[in-house]
């Protein structure tokens, strides 16, 4: 006799606890502008040795959802989504290069293109992009050349070009909140290129100017995942119940 | 004991109810006039992660990182300065800005007196104007709206331009329009040069100075096989041998290169009215700067003869002259060099209250009529109309540009003031000449007798309202599924 069923209650719970947690944090994040919903894997966990002997289950795998969401207009031509894969690319308070597909972008009192946080986008030559002051116009393509109509020309000029980044394995990015993303040592290093540039890994990828990507999260899979975390949660905490009674019953023998 | 669902379901749940705040203001507003709509954007939280990624070596594939979330939080809020629709008013004094959503009135409780520095402008787009019991041009709080006035408001009559400097402000035909036609004038009275090669800029005007020779514009800058664009401020000192010192500061503080200089002798001939001149940094780089006069001026001397400075700053090597209470005889040293201050006339203020008089002079200084009518044009000039359609133009209504209008302050009352992010208010004439602040101007025309209205959407609101209800009810489900769990974790 040992407390082994007991044991792997308390540890199953744990892991559905984590389950739910990822599934609450989709759920949060339903409005979330470019947010990539995360899916948890269990796996049954068997002692060694024991093969056959299973006990409990535990989160092997939390992996992100990468897929489009659905491109959203705004009106505001600083608000880019992206159509296929890839990310835009910004560097940050602290000169680190990360990585978003929020594209909710806007021009600061230097006249550069930056997040709402401050951060600076960065162009396909991997510099700042400033819009000239006095431009009296602006439009983005599906390509991410930036064109800026200047006074006295009827012309729009070509002011730079948005850098697009992709990665082999882009689930192996680490999420550093804010909706950015950094490179780890499992996602590859980046494949800097620009959006439908030939070739590359962002050859499929279009820039939306007056477009957001709205969250891929699925209230409906969601809610079905709550509830069966839910169920299980309760079934799980049966079995500790359970096994405490047997442990009681064998205590009073 | 806590769990995280829990906390990530309340967290999403407040950000969510600020959204569906920030929506209902915008509902609330649907018929302000002038009214600018925000939008709210989410952003995710940070992630605990449980287990960095590996990467992956010759016997292991590597693994990608375990993150946890722990829900969202507000992102921006940020306001959408698009141009809303016009609506007709028929009143006069009720004017839109059209043509771009990043030009402002300028209002201040400013008095006559421009001897003083405009006092805290506010900027709105709100343009329900009317006529106070002084005559002055204001909206319904009573903040008067500035301009450049013509007609000066002290003494009742149109300025007679004769003996102001002769440097010449909006030289070009954005003002000329303005002035009388008797053919004594000679350009508004700012001793602002106007520089002619440069591209696409303007001068900035100071409001708050009276006699800074300050320039900034796009100097093109030669002997490096393309021209390129220099931003950036242009001051004129004079030393301690009545020689004038231009500079030109491109603003790359710290850089040798960004420093042009040139010393002029103060008897240097004008020729044709254009002086012009090559500046050098210290690499041998030069800049052109070509400054126009009016016609009868022949020396720099002339020019400047008239022009008091009222006491001077220094900012590294460069002299910035700026308005105090020096007198005149007064003189200040400043590293090596001697400043003299001298009478000034014909200098003041660029911005004044707008005024509307009930009775003018027309071009016979004794003869003053009744004011039967006025006129605001899309240009911003007004002009007023005697009995017998006499008309004379009284100023020009100005307007604020903003680089960022997004990071002005709203302070309620459909007004706004400059932030540090927002840049510096671009002081310029309605579609008039360009300025480093003017993005979009050119489009910019005033339409009296319309009011801009809000530019709120309903469609989109209530759809976004309906987004957030929803995200609100999910995340209450979360809340009691997890409150739920540890019921269940407590009755074991």
């Amino acid at each position: 006799m040992s407390f082994s069923s007991l044991q792997a209650s308390g540890s199953t719970l744990k892991n559905i606890q984590q389950a739910l947690d990822v599934t609450s944090h989709n759920i949060a994040n339903i409005n979330t502008t470019a947010y990539k919903s995360k899916r948890v894997n269990f796996e049954a966990v068997t002692i060694p040795g024991l093969e056959t002997n299973f006990s409990g289950a535990s989160v092997n795998a939390i992996t992100t959802n990468f897929t489009q969401g659905r491109n959203q207009p705004t009106t505001l031509v600083t608000d880019l989504a992206l159509q296929g894969e890839g990310f835009f690319t910004v560097q940050n308070a602290d000169g680190e290069i990360v990585f978003t597909r929020d594209g909710h972008f806007k021009i600061d009192a230097m006249s550069d293109l930056v997040t709402p946080d401050g951060s600076y986008v960065l162009s396909a030559g991997g510099g700042k992009i400033n819009i000239p002051i006095e431009s009296t116009a602006l439009e983005i393509n599906s390509f991410g050349e930036i064109r800026a109509q200047l006074p006295g020309s009827e012309q729009m000029v070509l002011i730079d070009q948005l850098q697009v980044a992709t990665f082999i394995n882009p689930q192996g990015l680490e999420s550093v909140g804010s909706n950015f993303y950094k490179e780890s040592v499992n996602s590859g290093t980046p494949e800097f290129s620009t959006a439908l540039a030939q070739g590359t890994g962002s050859a499929g990828t279009a820039i939306q100017s007056g477009f957001l990507e709205g969250s891929n999260a699925d209230l409906s899979g969601s809610f079905v995942d709550l509830m069966a975390f839910q169920r299980s949660y309760q079934a799980v905490s049966r079995a500790a119940t359970t096994a405490n009674d047997i442990l009681e019953t064998t205590l009073n023998i | 004991m806590p769990i995280p669902s829990l906390f990530t379901g309340a967290g999403a749940l407040t950000t969510q109810q600020n959204a569906i705040n920030v929506i209902s203001n915008n509902i609330a507003n649907v018929n302000t006039t002038a009214f600018k709509s925000s939008r709210i954007y989410f952003v995710e939280e940070t992630s605990n992660m449980s287990r960095p990624a590996s990467s992956p070596t010759g016997t292991i594939a590597g693994t990608n990182p375990f993150e946890i979330g722990t829900g969202m939080k507000l992102g921006d809020i940020s306001t959408s300065f698009t141009p809303g629709p016009l609506k007709n008013t028929g009143s006069a004094t009720d004017l839109a800005l059209s043509g771009s959503g990043s030009s402002f009135f300028v209002i201040s409780s400013e008095t006559d007196d421009e001897a003083t520095a405009i006092s805290a402008p506010q900027y709105t787009r709100d343009g329900h104007f009317m006529i106070d019991s002084d005559e002055h041009l204001c909206n319904a709080n009573g903040d008067k709206v500035m301009g450049a006035m013509l007609y000066d408001n002290q003494t009742g009559k149109i300025r007679s331009l004769d003996g102001y400097s002769a440097v010449t402000f909006f030289a070009d035909q954005e003002i000329g329009d303005m002035l009388p036609t008797n053919g004594t004038s000679s350009g508004l009275p700012i001793p602002t040069p106007t520089i002619n090669n440069v591209t696409g800029a303007m001068p900035v005007f100071n409001s708050s100075v009276l006699a800074e020779l300050s320039v900034r514009g796009n100097l093109l800058q030669s002997g490096t096989g393309l021209d390129i664009a220099l931003k950036g401020d242009l001051t004129v000192s004079k030393d301690a041998d009545r020689k004038l010192i231009f500079t030109f500061d491109n603003g790359n503080a710290g850089t040798a290169t960004s420093k042009f200089k040139t010393t002029l002798n103060t008897e240097q001939q004008i020729l044709d009215n254009v002086l012009s001149f090559t500046m050098t940094n210290s690499t041998g780089n030069s800049i052109q700067l070509r400054i126009r006069f009016e016609p009868g001026v022949t020396s720099i001397e002339d020019v400047f003869k008239n022009v008091e400075f009222d006491s001077i700053t220094e900012t590294s090597d460069t002299m910035v002259f700026e308005a105090a209470d020096a007198q005149s005889g007064d003189s200040i040293t400043v590293g090596d060099r001697d400043f003299e201050f001298m009478t000034v006339t014909g200098l003041r203020k660029l911005m004044s209250p707008i005024k509307i008089p009930n009775f003018f002079y027309t071009q016979d200084p004794n003869l003053e009529v009744e004011t039967t009518n006025f006129k605001i044009e899309a240009n911003g000039s007004i002009s007023a109309f005697g009995p017998l359609s006499e008309e004379i133009k009284l100023g020009r209504i100005l307007v604020a540009n903003f680089i960022n209008p997004d990071g002005l302050l709203n302070k309620g009352g459909n007004k706004y003031e400059e932030s540090s992010n927002s840049g510096i208010a671009g002081i310029s004439v309605v579609g008039g000449p360009f300025d480093k602040n003017a993005p979009s101007i050119s489009a910019v025309k005033i339409v009296s007798g319309a009011l801009e209205q809000s530019n709120v959407n309903l469609a989109n609101e209530f759809a976004e309202l309906i987004g957030f209800q929803r995200g609100l009810q999910a995340n209450s489900r979360v809340i009691a599924t997890s409150d739920e769990i540890l019921q269940t974790l407590i009755n074991l």
